[in-house]
């Protein structure tokens, strides 16, 4: 990031490619949407260039990213916007399993998605953050700027509401494990 | 740590995030509370759920770059003009269909419905000058 602070656009390019996925996947669990979430992610970056002369290296630069894609899924205000049924062919495993599974894990894949997209945005990002991109408490307090205690309560009330309302999954998983 | 302190710290627990001291009153709990482990089994299992989710990533350099390098003749200013303008219209499309589909799907619905009963003879005869 320090070459590209300078203008370095080859260094800012393996910057984005380093970073992309990450930023497109958190913001399409963010958004449910994934042609959004590239838009997203693309800005993010964006303001990311045009700040780059303001950028000073303090705490993990990942954090920083996901800071600014949250902020930019805020301003979108398209947190809760619905899901489109063509987007819920995503999340289908390759083939090799039978139509059956395939179907079953679809719904499966839809049903958590859904579930994910009704918490409120607060418990929605520790959720994602957590489960998905694998932060710790710590790392999510630096993204969200708010206290550690705060992203501990989110986030179980985000697990506690995920198993009311996924119940009868949760109930077939335990029975499979 | 009675019933109601563990399971304000399973997601934590399962999180990695309590510190050894903590996780070890909660394990201890959980070895002797069968109600607060079933707690924690199904958190176990909402968490193998969750991974059902997948998101496909994709390569957004090229568009990127396309907004950041320096700003060339205004050719490339008005592609990107219309490019947003189509890109706006695609999406307007994308909205339409998927409308016209719920309005397919709804009238299919009612379609397959049975019919309600009429009454006969009709209440209300139309008059023969506008038949």
């Amino acid at each position: 990031m320090q070459r590209a602070a300078t203008g370095d656009v080859q260094a800012f390019g393996m910057l984005v490619k380093t970073y992309q996925q990450r930023l497109v996947r958190f913001a399409g669990r963010m958004l449910a949407d994934r042609e959004h979430a590239e838009d997203v992610a693309q800005e993010a970056f964006v303001r990311l260039w045009r700040a780059r002369a303001h950028y000073r290296p303090q705490g993990n630069f990942g954090c920083y990213l996901l800071r600014i894609v949250r902020n930019v899924c805020l301003d979108v205000g398209r947190s809760t916007h619905p899901v489109s049924p063509l987007e819920d062919a995503e999340g289908l495993p390759a083939g090799g399993e039978s139509l059956e599974r395939q179907v079953e894990a679809q719904t499966l894949a839809c049903a958590v998605r859904r579930t994910v997209q009704e918490l409120p945005e607060p418990q929605r990002v520790v959720f994602v953050l957590s489960q998905y991109e694998g932060l710790s408490y710590v790392e999510i307090a630096q993204v969200l700027d708010c206290p550690v205690g705060t992203v501990a309560s989110r986030k179980r009330l985000a697990v506690e509401t995920l198993r009311r309302r996924l119940g009868g999954w949760v109930e077939r998983e335990e029975e499979k494990q | 740590m009675n019933c109601r302190e563990v399971r304000a710290r399973l997601t934590a627990l399962l999180d990695k995030e309590l510190s050894a001291n903590v996780a070890a009153r909660v394990e201890a709990h959980l070895a002797t509370c069968p109600s607060c482990a079933q707690v924690r089994e199904e958190q176990q299992a909402l968490r193998q759920l969750a991974s059902a989710w997948t998101v496909e990533s994709s390569d957004v350099w090229d568009a990127v770059r396309r907004q950041i390098e320096p700003a060339e003749p205004n050719a490339l200013a008005e592609i990107l003009t219309e490019m947003r303008r189509l890109q706006g219209e695609v999406r307007a499309l994308q909205r339409e269909v998927a409308e016209l589909r719920a309005q397919v799907a709804r009238q299919t619905e009612e379609a397959r419905r049975p019919s309600p009963m009429l009454p006969y003879p009709p209440p209300n005869p139309i008059p023969r000058t506008l038949v």
